[in-house]
């Protein structure tokens, strides 16, 4: 994607919103894409859901 | 950071039907500012190498105390600065350019992170890229559901 060149050769950091599946979660990482927020990372929740989220054993960075 | 409305009866209201409300009664100030104290309170429990996104919307931008009033609620909950990304979008750099430059310059002064938001959308990218010292791009959605469907077809 043209856009993360572009971010790159302005050192700027890139997040990918709406990252709804495996497969675009997966071709950004490809791409370089080092965030992204969306449904297949994590639904909406409250804060106190949030604290248990981000805790779990398998949580990434 | 999202934020829902919780009616009476349980049932939650989105952002696109009480922000509108709150920006034409003159309250989106006072409740984003509540907002964000509430998300600092929580988030301060959190692990310190997680941070805070907070939009600002183009009526916000108006107000010129803008800027140390964030940083005031950052001081009051002993929240770092560097733990927080404002998030603006294009449609409000253009509505309030200079008004932006320079509350943008007072937050990254204190070590606010800054991101332009829904990046591809608005009206001419790159030169609002280089307005403003941006740490981060936020792609908007519909690029992204581009590339899935490149994917697919490619039978990835």
């Amino acid at each position: 994607m043209a856009l993360l060149g572009l971010a790159r050769s302005l050192d700027v950091a890139v997040i990918a919103e709406g990252v709804e599946s495996a497969a675009s979660l997966g071709t950004l990482c490809d791409l370089g894409c080092g965030e992204g927020q969306g449904y297949h990372l994590g639904r909406p929740m409250n804060a106190d859901d949030t604290a248990k989220w981000l805790d779990r054993p398998n949580a990434a960075a | 950071m999202l934020a829902r409305w919780q009616r009476e009866d349980g049932r939650q209201i989105g952002l696109s039907q009480f922000i509108p409300v709150a920006e034409e009664c003159g309250l989106i100030g006072e409740l984003m500012l509540a907002l964000l104290e509430q998300a600092c309170i929580d988030a301060s429990a959190w692990n310190p190498a997680l941070f805070l996104s907070f939009n600002v919307s183009p009526v916000q931008l108006k107000d010129p105390w803008l800027a140390g009033k964030i940083l005031q609620v950052l001081r009051r909950r002993g929240f770092a600065p560097q733990r927080l990304t404002l998030e603006i979008t294009e449609n409000a750099l253009i509505a309030e350019p200079d008004n932006a430059r320079r509350i943008v310059t007072s937050l990254k002064n204190q070590g606010v992170l800054l991101a332009l938001d829904d990046f591809g959308t608005g009206y001419s990218s790159i030169y609002h890229l280089r307005m403003l010292p941006f740490d981060k791009l936020k792609i908007d959605r519909s690029f992204v559901e581009g590339i899935e469907r490149s994917a697919e077809r490619a039978g990835c």
